[in-house]
């Protein structure tokens, strides 16, 4: 998820940046934009808006996961020199479809299927992204969102577990 | 309700079981399928039973398709979960409690005949495959309710004297060990009640149920390994717990497996 700081033709302190994040962390900070001269840091962290995950629908009121500890999930770093920054992007980011229950993870109905979604399909609320079988019961899964799948985080026949995340999803 | 195929078999459910509606098909690709056609509707009665004489093709998993023939008995029950007081984290257990109800079933059709579960939804007499069960739920929100589609497919008077060959070896129908047939309608019937009674018992958590499939377990004490994606896991089972997991003793400790298959 985070972007590796260019090192090459880049002064970049890392310890600065480690400093920085331990900062976010410690206070719950999500994004801090500093600028000095023409250096600008832009650090983002964490799902931002995982509280809206699978809020309803069949699962609602399983045991529901903790919501995803906040880890670095971006560093977006100006370029020196630069004056125009680009806008930060969207928050919805880091935005994901967790599983709601521990089983094994499916991308379509039988084995010769199309997958359900894939990576730029659109899903809306009641749109079934996976399959997630636990003891031979199969559970289709809805998005419970609106946006773009950016990103398919499991295999196809992986075990997950309560909360893992399935998809990246863009909102809108 | 509709009815394609038996009109009179019908009656007999709605007067002796809990199903409230029935759709009976001659023929329909899979019962399963069309129960979760219906099971998206906002209105529906349930119990509902979706039933077919014959399934032309019906589901499994992979190459786990079932042997399907005249004189198999194939259905599928709908059920909502609120109906049952059946949480959400008892949904992965629907399928081990229906093996459980086809189990009892055939003990009492079959009294003596050597029946056992393979975790966590084969049912097998005299070491032969009887029954499959697959269990699945639409992604349903409000406000269409939670629902649950039990889809079982039991060898009934399909004998496996006219199967090919390499099924006769790990298939077996209920007629070719009492060589007799029996009235599918009455099968039925009995399954539906038992099916009744354990999800009931689920709802519950009624220890018998658990203790019953303890019971029926055929792979506990044996070298178990269960396939998960790109990873096996393998060991002495050391049977089911009460939450329907499978427990293998492994070099790291005891799993609990909640999904993945046996190989």
């Amino acid at each position: 998820m985070s972007k590796e700081p260019p090192t090459a033709g880049t002064p970049f302190n890392l310890d600065k940046l480690k400093e920085l994040i331990e900062m976010m962390e410690k206070n719950g900070l999500t994004e801090i934009d500093l600028r000095s001269g023409a250096e600008r840091w832009q650090l983002r962290r964490g799902p931002q808006e995982v509280t809206q995950v699978v809020s309803a629908g069949p699962f609602a009121g399983m045991h529901m996961p903790p919501p995803m500890p906040m880890t670095p999930a971006a560093v977006q770093l100006a370029p020196a020199g630069s004056s125009v920054m680009p806008a930060a992007a969207p928050a919805d980011d880091g935005v994901v479809i967790k599983s709601p229950t521990v089983g094994t993870f499916y991308v379509a109905a039988a084995p010769t299927d199309p997958p359900f979604v894939s990576v730029g399909s659109k899903v809306k609320e009641d749109t079934v992204v996976c399959i997630i079988e636990a003891m031979k019961v199969f559970n289709q899964i809805p998005a419970e969102m609106n946006g773009t799948i950016t990103a398919v985080l499991v295999k196809n026949g992986d075990p997950v577990e309560f909360g893992q995340p399935l998809f990246k999803i863009n909102l809108g | 309700m509709k009815a394609e195929g038996d009109a009179g078999a019908w009656h007999i459910i709605l007067r002796d079981t809990f199903v409230r509606d029935v759709e009976s098909h001659a023929t329909l690709p899979s019962t399963n399928t069309r129960a979760m056609e219906l099971a998206q509707l906002p209105d529906l009665t349930t119990p509902l039973l979706v039933i077919a004489e014959r399934q032309t093709s019906g589901r499994g998993r992979g190459d786990h398709s079932w042997w399907s023939n005249d004189g198999a008995l194939t259905f599928s029950l709908l059920i909502e979960a609120s109906q049952f007081s059946l949480s959400p984290e008892l949904w992965p257990r629907v399928a081990l409690a229906t093996g459980v109800s086809v189990c009892d079933t055939l003990e009492e059709l079959l009294p003596g005949v050597p029946l056992g579960l393979k975790w966590p939804n084969d049912v097998f007499l005299a070491g032969r495959k009887v029954c499959g069960i697959l269990t699945e739920v639409p992604a349903n929100r409000p406000p269409v309710p939670a629902r649950l589609v039990i889809g079982v497919g039991i060898n009934v008077n399909n004998s496996f004297a006219t199967a090919p060959a390499e099924l006769q070896q790990i298939g077996i129908a209920l007629c070719d060990s009492a060589e007799t047939k029996f009235d599918l309608t009455d099968v039925l019937v009995h399954v539906l009640r038992r099916i009744e009674a354990n999800v009931w018992s689920l709802a519950k958590s009624d220890p018998q149920l658990p203790a019953r499939w303890r019971e029926l377990s055929l792979l506990t004490n044996r070298h178990v390994a269960v396939q998960q994606g790109s990873r096996q896991v393998e060991g002495p089972c050391a049977g089911i717990d009460d939450e329907g997991a499978l427990l293998l003793d492994t070099p790291d400790g005891r799993q609990r497996m909640f999904g993945g298959t046996v190989a």
